[in-house]
C-alpha cells in the first residue's frame, strides 16, 4: 500500500512501520502467510494488518478460529511444510494457550530433529501496559521466552527497528518471538526507509552515549528512560541502551558501556523478580565486577499481578522512579 | 411453529475379514489383491519382531522405556499403504511404527530414539513423515499445518496424522479438526482406539460411544473400523485418502483395536487390567487371521512361517547392530541444533562447559582480553 | 535412568527395569549356571514397584554364575549374572558382546576426549563390582572437590574479604573498582584509612597513599635483554607507605589467598612456607603476582614459547630527519617525535611485496602442534603502538597506518596513547594489529631484543636516539642515531628478510621527505 501523506510528511508510526514490513515481506516471498484472529477483515484489533488481505487475499492473510494452540499449532505444521507463517496472538495474556505448542515445539523442533526439520515462523504479539486496557491486555511475559532454549526473541520500540527487525524475523530459519510495545503504537512518528531493509537480532542500540552510568532497557520504558534523562542535572551523562532483542542478548555493548562507566540501572515493566533484569545484572557482575562502582540496580514492576487500569501507572516504571534510581546508583 | 430436525448422523462399523480369516463378500470391494495381503503379512510379521525385540532390549538395560505397538499393526500397515510413500506425509504419536517403516523411515531410527539419541529423529531426506511425539494430542495441530500448506501451494498431497483414544480428550485434538474442517485441509485423522490410556479404560476416557463421533462436530465424514482387520483399515484409509487428494477435505477414522502390551516397558497394566479381557483380544490379533486366509488359499503354511521367522530375526538382529553401532553422539550437538547459528553466549557456554567457570575470566581483564568465538 | 554397561562383556548388569527403578526382588532364576543361553532368552523373573518383569540376556553365552537368592532383593546396578570366558562367546552369531564392547570403548575414550581434564571415566564409574565402585566413587569426589576449589565461586572461602560488608578490624571496605586499582597500584587497601560512607575506602584515598609512596619506575630494571612490548610492566615498585612490622614475613591478609584459586598453576609463589630463614625477609616487597601484570607475563610466555626470536640491529642516521621533525613540529604547533616517523617508515616498507612476510599473523593452535596452521599476511597494515600506561602495557592500533601521512600518524598516535592511559580506549582499537612499534625502552639503552607481539611475526624496538659518531663521505662526523632493534619470528621470517627490511627501513628514515605522505594513496 503506497504511504499516505501523512506518512510522507511526518513519517511513519510502529504500526505503519510493522505493517509496511509485513507488506513488503509478503510481496517480496509468496511462502510468507499471516493468520490469526481478526487479522484479515478486520486488519486487526490495532490495525497493524490493515489492508493486507485486500492486497493478498484470504488465502494469504487468514482470519483462524477463536484457538490460540490452534493457531500456534497450525502455524507450525506450516513452516514444517515450507511456508513462512506469521501467527498472531492478540494479546501478551493469551499466550498462555500457545505456550505448549510455542515452547515444547516451535523451540525444539530443530534440535529434537537435529535440524532435519526447522520451525522458522515469526510470532507477533502486542505487550505490555500504559493503554487502560481490560486484564491481561497489558503484561510482559518476554523473560518466559527469553528463558525458554531454542526462540528468539525481540522487543523494538520505535519505527525504523520495527521494520528493520521484523523483516529479519520473518526471514529468520529459526523461531522468533516479537513482542510489540503496544503503549507506543502509535504515540510518535518518524522517518523510515522505503525501501526493504533489515537490523540484525542481537544487536542494542546505544540510543545515548555517555560516561556516568548505562541505562539498559527495551520497550516503552525506554521512553520512560529518555524522559528520566531529561529530569537529571546537565552534567550527568547517561548511556541508554535499548536492547531490542532480549535473547540472544547484545553482550558486548553492554559490558562495553558498563566497564567504561561502571554503574548501571536496569529498567522494564515486567515483574521484577526473574524478570530479565535479573540476567543482565548477573551477567554484569560476571563481566565487569571489577569496574563496577555501585550495585547494578533494577527499575521494574513489582512481584505482583499486572494491575487494573486504575493503578496501573503507579505499577509501571516511571520517569521519576527511574530518575531517583539513577541518582542514588550515582551518588553510591 | 413445529420443530424440525436440523441434524441428524449414523456412524458405520466396517469389517471385512473377520478374526478367523474369512472376508465378507459383500464388503470386499475396493480392498488388498492376495498378493499385496501376502506382502503385507511378511511385512506385518517383521514389525512384530522388532517390537518384540526392542521390548527385551529395555528389559536387559540396552534401550530406554519403549512403548510396543504390538497388536496395531493393521491400522498403522492399512492407513500407510493407502497413502502414497515419498509424496504424501505422516504425523505419527508413537504406536504405528509401521506406518513409518512403511514410508520409508529406516528402523533403527525408533531404536535410537528409545535410545536417547535425538538421531533417531533426524527423518532422512525424502521421507514425509515427522519423528515420534511424546506431548500427547498436539501433533495434529502439526498435520493440519502441513496439510494446509500442501492445499495452498496446490499440491496433490496428502497428510495422515495418528493418534490414540486418550489424545481425543485434548483441547488440541479438537482445535486441529475445528481448523482442518474450517480450511478443508486435505488430511486423514486415524484414530488407533485401543480402548487404554495407560490406565485409563476408554470409557472413562469418555462419554462418548464412539470416538468416531466426534467428528461429527466437525462436518467430517467419519469412519468407525475394525482395526486388526487390516482389508476394513484399507478399504476405508483409500477411500478417504483419495477424497482428500481430490480436495474433499479431511475424513476421521477410528480403528478399533485393542494395546496388547503394556503401555510401556515402565507400565505394568496387571494392575488395572482384568487379564479376561486382554485374552479375549489375542484371539483378534491381525496377523492370526491373516495367517489363517493365507493358508486357506493355500499361499502360507508352517514351513514358510518358520523360515519367515528366521528371516526376520536375521532382519531386526542386523536393525539391532545398526543402532547399537553407533557412536555417542558429541557433546557439542547439544549447542549446535539450537539455533541455525550458534550465538555468542552459546558460544561461550560451549566454550567452557568443560572448564569449571562458564566464561567467567577470573582476572577480570574484560572481555576484549578473552578469546573470541571464530 | 542410566543404560549401565560394564566394561566387561562377560558380566551383565542388572539394569533399570522401567524408569527410576532401584531394587527389584528376584522371584525366580529361569536359566542355571552352565547353561547356554541365546541372546533375549530369559534370565530370571523379577519384580520392581511397578511391574513383574523378565530380565532378557543380552548377549549369547554360556552362564558362569547367577549372582542372588530367589527371593533376596537385589539392586540395579550390580552385576546379575556372568558369562563364561571373554571372546569365545564373541564369536557366536551374535556379535553384540563386541558392539557392546566396541559402544562402550568409544562411550569411554570419547568422554575422556571431550573432557581433556581428568575426569572419572563415565564406564567405569558405572562398572560397579565390588572395590572396584569404593575407589572410583571416592576418586569422583576428590576430583568433584578439586574443581569446586578451582570453581570461581571462592565467596566462602574468601573469608568475605570481597563481600565487604563487615569492617572487620583490619579489613577495608571498597567497591570492586577501588579494590582493583589498590591491587594494580600495589597498595595495601586494608591499611588505608578511608574516608568514604561507612569508612569506605575511596579511589581517593587509594591514589593518595600510593602516590605517596617512593619508587622508581625502574625501566631499566627491566631488564635491557627484554625491553619492549607486553614485557611485565617493571611494577613501578610501590613500597606502601605505611608497612606495619606485623606484615613482613606474612603477605598481606587475606589476599594470599586469591591467586591459588584463581590461576590455573598451583600457586606455590605467592603461599610459600614462612621464606627461607636469613633472606632478609623483613625488608622485602611481597606483590601477588596476578591480575594484568600476570596476564601479560602469560602472553610474554606464550610469545617466547611459539615464536622463535631472533634480533636485527642497526641505527639510522636521522640527523637530517631530526631538522625535519622540528620544522614539522614548529609549523604543525604539534609535538611530533621520532615515532610517527619510524611508523611510517615500517608502514612503506611492510607495504611492499618483499617485505609482507613481516606483515603476518599466525593461526595455530599452541596446545595442539599437530593440528593445521595457517600464516596469514596482512594486505593491510595495522600498527601496533607499544604503549606505557599505569595498569601496564597496552597496544593500541593505528588502522590502516600506510594511508595515513606522518602528521597523522602522530596524532593518531598520541590520541590512542592518551585514551589507553585514561582506560577510554574501546576495545576495538586494541585488536587487530599486524605488526608492532616500541619505543617503550627509549629512555635509555640503545639496542634492545624484545618480544615479538604474538601471533604477529615482527616488532621494531626504537632505542634513545643520541649523538653519535657518524661516517659520511669518508669522513668522521657527528650525527643523530636512532637505534633499532627488529625482532623475527624466525619460522616465517627468515634472517636475509629481516635484514633487508630494517635495511629498507633505515635508508627511508635516512632520507626523509618521502616520509611525510602517505604510503598508500
Amino acid at each position: 500500500m503506497p504511504r499516505t501523506d501523512v506518512m510522507k510528511q511526518k513519517g511513519l508510526t510502529l504500526v505503519d512501520a510493522i505493517n509496511e514490513a509485513l507488506e513488503q515481506e509478503m510481496t517480496r516471498d509468496s511462502r510468507v502467510v499471516i493468520l490469526g484472529e481478526d487479522v484479515g477483515a478486520n486488519g486487526g484489533v490495532f490495525r497493524v494488518t490493515e489492508g493486507l488481505q485486500k492486497i493478498f487475499g484470504k488465502d494469504r492473510v487468514i482470519d483462524t478460529p477463536l484457538a490460540e494452540s490452534g493457531i500456534m499449532g497450525t502455524a507450525i505444521g506450516l513452516a514444517m511444510a515450507g511456508m513462512r507463517p506469521i501467527p498472531e496472538i492478540q494479546f501478551d495474556g493469551f499466550l498462555g494457550p500457545a505456550y505448549d505448542q510455542l515452547t515444547n515445539h516451535a523451540a525444539r523442533y530443530r534440535t529434537r530433529t537435529r535440524g532435519a526439520i526447522t520451525i522458522p515462523l515469526t510470532v507477533r504479539v502486542p505487550v505490555g501496559g500504559g493503554i487502560h486496557a481490560p486484564e491481561l491486555h497489558s503484561d510482559s511475559p518476554e523473560a518466559i521466552y527469553a528463558h525458554t532454549p531454542g526462540l528468539k526473541v525481540v522487543m523494538p520500540c520505535t519505527p525504523v527497528d520495527a521494520k528493520g527487525l521484523l523483516t529479519a524475523a520473518i526471514r529468520d530459519p529459526d523461531p522468533v518471538v516479537f513482542f510489540e510495545p503496544k503503549r507506543v503504537y502509535r504515540s510518535f512518528r518518524e522517518e523510515v526507509p522505503e525501501e526493504e531493509y533489515t537490523i540484525p537480532i542481537g544487536h542494542a542500540k546505544v540510543v545515548s552515549e555517555g560516561t556516568d552510568l548505562t541505562v539498559v532497557t527495551w520497550g516503552a520504558s525506554v521512553f520512560e528512560c529518555l524522559a528520566a534523562i531529561d529530569k537529571l542535572p546537565e552534567d550527568v551523562s547517561i548511556e541508554l541502551i535499548d536492547l531490542r532483542t532480549i535473547y540472544p542478548i547484545d553482550l558486548d555493548t553492554i559490558v562495553q558501556s558498563v566497564q567504561k562507566t561502571g554503574r548501571c540501572v536496569i529498567v522494564h515493566e515486567a515483574p521484577k523478580t526473574s524478570g530479565f533484569g535479573a540476567e543482565i545484572s548477573s551477567l554484569i557482575q560476571e563481566h565487569c565486577f571489577l569496574f563496577l562502582k555501585a550495585p547494578v540496580q533494577r527499575v521494574a514492576g513489582f512481584d505482583t499481578v499486572m494491575p487494573y487500569y486504575k493503578l496501573e501507572l503507579d505499577y509501571l516504571p516511571d520517569a521519576k522512579r527511574i530518575a531517583e534510581s539513577v541518582t542514588q546508583t550515582l551518588a553510591y | 411453529m413445529p420443530r424440525k430436525s436440523v441434524y441428524k448422523a449414523e456412524i458405520e462399523h466396517i469389517q471385512v475379514m473377520d478374526e478367523n480369516g474369512v472376508i465378507d463378500a459383500a464388503q470386499s470391494r475396493n480392498t488388498l489383491s492376495d498378493e499385496e495381503i501376502l506382502e503385507l503379512f511378511k511385512f506385518m510379521q517383521q514389525c512384530r519382531q522388532l517390537d518384540e525385540i526392542a521390548f527385551k532390549l529395555q528389559r536387559s538395560g540396552r534401550m530406554g522405556t519403549y512403548p510396543q505397538n504390538k497388536g496395531q499393526e493393521a491400522a498403522a500397515i492399512g492407513t500407510a499403504y493407502a497413502a502414497k510413500k515419498g509424496q504424501d506425509f505422516l504425523v505419527p504419536c508413537y504406536r504405528e511404527n509401521a506406518a513409518l517403516f512403511m514410508h520409508g523411515l529406516p528402523m533403527h531410527y525408533v531404536l535410537l530414539h528409545w535410545m536417547g539419541d535425538e538421531r533417531g529423529n533426524q527423518i532422512p531426506e525424502g521421507v514425509q513423515q515427522l519423528p515420534l511425539c511424546i506431548p500427547i494430542g498436539t501433533q495434529m495441530l502439526h498435520a493440519t499445518g502441513i496439510a494446509w500448506a500442501f492445499k495452498m501451494r496446490k499440491e496433490p498431497k496428502v497428510a495422515l496424522t495418528y493418534f490414540g483414544d486418550g489424545a481425543t480428550s485434548e483441547g488440541d485434538f479438537h482445535e486441529a479438526m475445528n481448523f482442518a474442517s474450517v480450511f478443508q485441509v486435505p488430511l486423514v485423522f486415524i484414530c488407533q482406539n485401543n480402548q487404554w490410556a495407560i490406565s485409563v479404560p476408554r470409557e472413562t476416557q469418555m462419554r462418548s460411544k464412539t470416538v468416531a463421533q466426534k467428528a461429527l462436530a466437525y462436518e467430517m465424514p467419519t469412519y468407525q473400523v475394525d482395526g486388526n482387520d487390516l482389508l476394513a483399515v484399507y478399504k476405508i484409509a483409500k477411500e478417504c485418502v483419495d477424497r482428500a487428494r481430490g480436495g474433499g477435505g479431511p475424513s476421521f477414522i477410528e480403528a478399533v483395536t485393542y494395546r496388547l502390551a503394556d503401555h510401556t516397558t515402565a507400565d505394568d497394566a496387571r494392575r488395572y487390567r482384568d487379564q479376561k479381557e486382554v485374552d479375549s483380544w489375542l484371539g483378534r490379533d491381525p496377523l492370526i487371521r491373516l495367517r489363517k486366509y493365507l493358508e486357506t488359499k493355500d499361499l502360507w503354511d508352517e514351513t514358510k512361517q518358520k523360515a519367515h521367522e528366521e528371516k526376520c530375526k536375521a532382519i531386526v538382529s542386523e536393525v539391532v547392530k545398526t543402532a547399537e553401532g553407533i557412536e555417542k553422539p558429541s557433546f557439542d550437538d547439544i549447542f549446535d541444533y539450537t539455533f541455525a547459528a550458534i550465538n555468542p553466549e552459546l558460544e561461550r557456554q560451549k566454550r567452557t562447559a568443560r572448564t569449571s567457570s562458564l566464561g567467567q575470566d577470573p582476572t577480570q581483564v574484560g572481555l576484549s582480553e578473552q578469546p573470541q568465538p571464530a | 535412568m542410566s543404560l549401565q554397561k560394564s566394561a566387561n562383556p562377560d558380566e551383565f548388569i542388572l539394569p533399570d527395569l522401567g524408569e527410576g527403578v532401584h531394587e527389584a526382588e528376584l522371584i525366580k532364576w529361569r536359566v542355571s549356571v552352565g547353561d547356554h543361553v541365546n541372546e533375549h532368552d530369559i534370565l530370571a523373573e523379577m519384580e520392581t514397584d511397578k511391574a513383574l518383569v523378565e530380565v532378557p540376556s543380552p548377549r549369547e553365552g554360556v552362564i558362569a554364575s547367577l549372582n542372588g537368592k530367589e527371593g533376596e532383593v537385589l539392586k540395579v546396578g550390580i552385576v546379575l549374572v556372568t558369562y563364561q570366558g571373554s571372546g569365545g562367546a564373541a564369536a557366536g552369531s551374535n556379535a553384540t558382546p563386541a558392539t557392546s564392547a566396541k559402544s562402550q570403548g568409544s562411550h569411554v575414550s570419547a568422554t575422556e576426549k571431550e573432557w581433556g581434564i581428568e575426569a572419572p571415566k563415565a564406564g567405569e564409574r558405572n562398572a560397579v563390582n565390588g572395590s572396584g565402585a569404593h575407589a572410583s566413587a571416592q576418586s569422583d569426589e576428590i576430583e568433584i572437590a578439586e574443581r569446586t576449589e578451582d570453581a570461581g565461586t571462592v565467596v566462602g572461602k574468601m573469608g568475605g574479604e570481597l563481600a565487604g560488608m563487615s569492617a572487620a578490624p583490619g579489613k577495608a571496605l571498597a567497591t570492586p573498582a577501588v579494590r582493583r586499582l589498590a591491587r594494580d597500584l600495589g597498595v595495601d587497601i586494608d591499611n588505608i584509612n578511608g574516608t568514604g560512607i561507612g569508612g569506605r575506602v575511596t579511589e581517593k584515598d587509594v591514589r593518595g597513599a600510593s602516590g605517596g609512596g617512593s619508587h622508581v619506575p625502574s625501566r631499566a630494571t627491566a631488564a635491557p635483554s627484554k625491553s619492549a612490548p607486553a614485557p611485565a610492566r617493571p611494577a613501578p615498585q610501590p613500597a606502601p607507605v605505611s608497612r606495619p612490622a606485623a606484615a613482613p614475613s606474612r603477605p598481606a591478609p587475606g589476599r594470599e589467598e586469591v591467586p591459588s584459586k584463581f590461576t590455573p598453576q598451583p600457586s606455590a609463589p605467592s603461599r610459600p612456607a614462612a621464606p627461607a630463614a636469613g633472606s632478609g625477609s623483613e625488608n622485602d616487597l611481597r606483590i601477588p603476582f596476578r591480575g594484568v601484570r600476570r596476564t601479560i607475563a602469560q602472553r610474554l610466555r606464550q610469545s617466547i614459547n611459539q615464536a622463535v626470536h631472533f634480533t636485527v640491529m642497526d641505527e639510522a642516521d636521522v640527523t637530517s630527519l631530526d631538522t625535519l621533525r622540528r620544522k614539522l613540529a614548529s609549523a604543525s604547533g604539534e609535538k611530533v617525535s621520532f615515532l610517527p616517523f619510524v611508523a611510517s617508515a615500517v608502514a612503506r616498507v611492510l607495504n611492499q611485496s618483499q617485505f609482507r612476510a613481516l606483515n603476518a599473523t599466525v593461526e595455530e593452535d599452541p596446545a595442539n602442534p599437530a593440528a593445521d596452521a595457517f600464516i596469514v599476511q596482512h594486505r593491510s597494515v595495522h600498527l601496533g603502538i607499544a604503549t606505557d600506561t599505569e595498569t601496564g602495557l597496552m597496544v593500541p592500533v593505528i588502522r590502516d597506518a600506510d594511508r595515513l601521512g606522518v602528521l597523522e600518524v602522530s596524532r593518531a598516535i598520541a590520541m590512542t596513547a592518551e585514551m589507553a592511559r585514561s582506560r577510554s580506549i574501546p576495545r576495538e582499537q586494541l585488536m587487530g594489529s599486524t605488526f608492532t612499534i616500541s619505543n617503550v625502552g627509549s629512555h635509555a639503552g640503545r639496542f634492545a631484543t624484545p618480544v615479538i607481539n604474538y601471533p604477529e611475526v615482527g616488532i621494531l624496538a626504537v632505542g634513545r636516539a643520541k649523538d653519535g659518531v657518524v661516517v659520511r663521505n669518508g669522513m668522521i662526523g657527528v650525527g643523530k642515531m636512532l637505534p633499532l632493534s627488529l625482532a623475527c619470528d624466525h619460522r616465517v621470517v627468515d634472517g636475509a628478510t629481516a635484514a633487508l627490511a630494517l635495511a629498507e627501513i633505515v635508508k627511508l628514515l635516512q632520507d626523509a621527505e618521502q616520509l611525510l605522505g602517505p604510503a598508500r594513496g
